[in-house]
């Protein structure tokens, strides 16, 4: 619908009363809200200004420039495209505040930006488009009932120093222990049959077995022990350094299915 | 028939000249002249000269009678839209002399300052965006310039003038004088009649076709 039809002058009376209202009311024009189409995007999130022209030439607005984006979602912004259909409103119905409040449905990129706390109340949450959803420097949370299914995620997202370990994995760690002790024999034989060996192979060995069964796939490659065994025990320099080195690899379970120490129920991204 | 009118150098017979203390004068006048008139000129009664422009004209019986509005005649006509951005800030005089331009009008815009870093301008009469700027405080002044941020002269009248009527209850006072042009609103009078200042509000010259010349002066409130 185009803008509301003026009267003809003939009808001098109207036309008085028109002027009085308009006088009254300058600014009448800038109080609605007006379909424009996206020309040109300058920025990218959430710093965004548009170029766009009015769709309906006939109300009276011209083209504009550089107009800041803002959604009409709390905290968010968009990136539209060229071609998209946005809304354009006046902030207080002056003619010097234009922004955009809205725009198609699909943008190209989009933000919400909280100091706080952004939360999403629904049923389900979906990620169904075939770009990326990114969640960068926050912590993702997810509570309540009906939480399930998994989360893509890259390497990035373990972080360095942090691992998820469940009490699944610890118990798994333990039983596939006892194999590992019953492997090494009796305790008396130790120092003969592993620890004389200043490069622990043997033992390293089994530790790399138990590791294995523990759900982790291998060793890391290039950990050398270091020196004699102390009084003929174990090196235990060189074993600390492999658990750390083990654990500093944030090797997830591959699998989705094994519980294990890394990120169980994370899949590689 | 008054000898001492004219619009831009016809003899005004009679006419009706109001002064408001913002928006434009306007006067309704009868010329002795059946054939067409100027567009626009200097509407003179005896020495106030004020610049108008010709509204709406027709003649009748040998006499033409006119409306003349203040100024060049330009605020109704429509501008264009059109989108103003400036990082620094948008010139107020900068917005609003464009417009004037655009219509023919001549504008003085004192102070000024700036919109804001946009404003955007809609196809509308030029006066919508005088509006929209300056709100009603501005004025035609005599010379025909549209006067944003101006004030008017609030100095008493010193000239020579007789009240010949005050009517309390409209606020109204009936003036004879010679010195026509300090009779404009924002002026302020007293007399040894009336001795609490008064300020004029709006002021109408009456002249009529016998030659006489009266002003009837609203005071505020």
């Amino acid at each position: 619908m185009s803008a509301v039809v003026q009267p003809t002058a003939m009808d001098r009376l109207c036309a008085a009363f028109r002027m009085l209202v308009r006088a009254e009311l300058p600014t009448l024009t800038f109080l609605g809200t007006y379909e424009y189409a996206v020309q040109d995007v300058h920025g990218s999130v959430p710093n965004v200004t548009v170029d766009c022209s009015p769709t309906d030439t006939t109300i009276a607005l011209p083209s504009l420039t550089n107009i800041a984006m803002r959604s009409a979602a709390d905290g968010a912004t968009g990136e539209p495209t060229k071609g998209n259909l946005c809304r354009v409103i006046f902030l207080n119905g002056d003619p010097s505040k234009p922004v955009i409040t809205g725009t198609d449905s699909t943008v190209a990129n989009a933000q919400i930006s909280a100091s706080g706390t952004a939360e999403v109340k629904a049923g389900t949450i979906k990620h169904v488009a075939s770009g990326t959803a990114h969640l960068e420097g926050a912590t993702l949370e997810l509570t309540g009932a009906g939480v399930s299914g998994s989360i893509a995620a890259n390497a990035g997202l373990f972080g360095t120093t942090e691992h998820v370990a469940t009490v699944e994995a610890v118990v798994n760690m333990f039983i596939n222990y006892t194999f590992l002790l019953n492997s090494m024999g009796p305790q008396s034989s130790w120092n003969t049959t592993f620890f004389n060996d200043p490069t622990l192979s043997t033992y390293l060995g089994l530790v790399t077995t138990w590791l294995t069964n523990c759900g982790i796939p291998s060793l890391p490659v290039g950990a050398t022990p270091v020196g004699p065994p102390v009084g003929g025990g174990i090196l235990w320099p060189t074993v600390a350094a492999r658990i750390t080195s083990v654990l500093g690899s944030k090797i997830p379970d591959v699998t989705g299915l094994i519980p294990s120490i890394g990120a169980p129920k994370f899949e590689t991204g | 028939m008054s000898a001492f009118a004219s619009f831009n150098g016809e003899r005004v017979i009679s006419g009706v000249i109001t002064i408001p203390m913002y928006g434009t004068w306007v006067a309704d006048i009868v010329l002795a002249l059946s054939d067409a008139m100027a567009p626009q000129g200097a509407l003179v009664v005896a020495n106030l000269s004020l610049q108008g422009t010709v509204y709406r004209a027709a003649d009748f019986s040998g006499s033409r009678s006119a409306r003349i509005v203040g100024g060049y005649g330009g605020w109704k006509n429509p501008v264009t839209a059109r989108a103003y951005q400036n990082a620094g800030g948008v010139p107020l005089a900068m917005v609003l002399g464009d417009a004037a331009s655009e219509v023919g009008e001549k504008i003085n815009v004192v102070g000024g300052g700036t919109v804001g870093t946009d404003f955007v301008r809609e196809a509308a009469p030029a006066e919508r965006v005088l509006r929209q700027l300056a709100g009603p405080l501005w004025f035609v002044d005599p010379s025909g310039v549209t006067q944003v941020g101006a004030q008017r002269s609030t100095n008493a009248i010193t000239s020579n003038f007789e009240i010949t009527e005050r009517s309390g209850a409209k606020g109204r006072f009936s003036i004879a004088t010679e010195d026509l042009a300090s009779w404009m609103p924002g002026r302020t009078l007293m007399s040894p009649t009336v001795t609490t200042t008064q300020a004029l509000s709006m002021v109408t010259i009456v002249l009529g076709n016998n030659g006489t010349v009266r002003v009837e002066a609203l005071v505020a409130p």
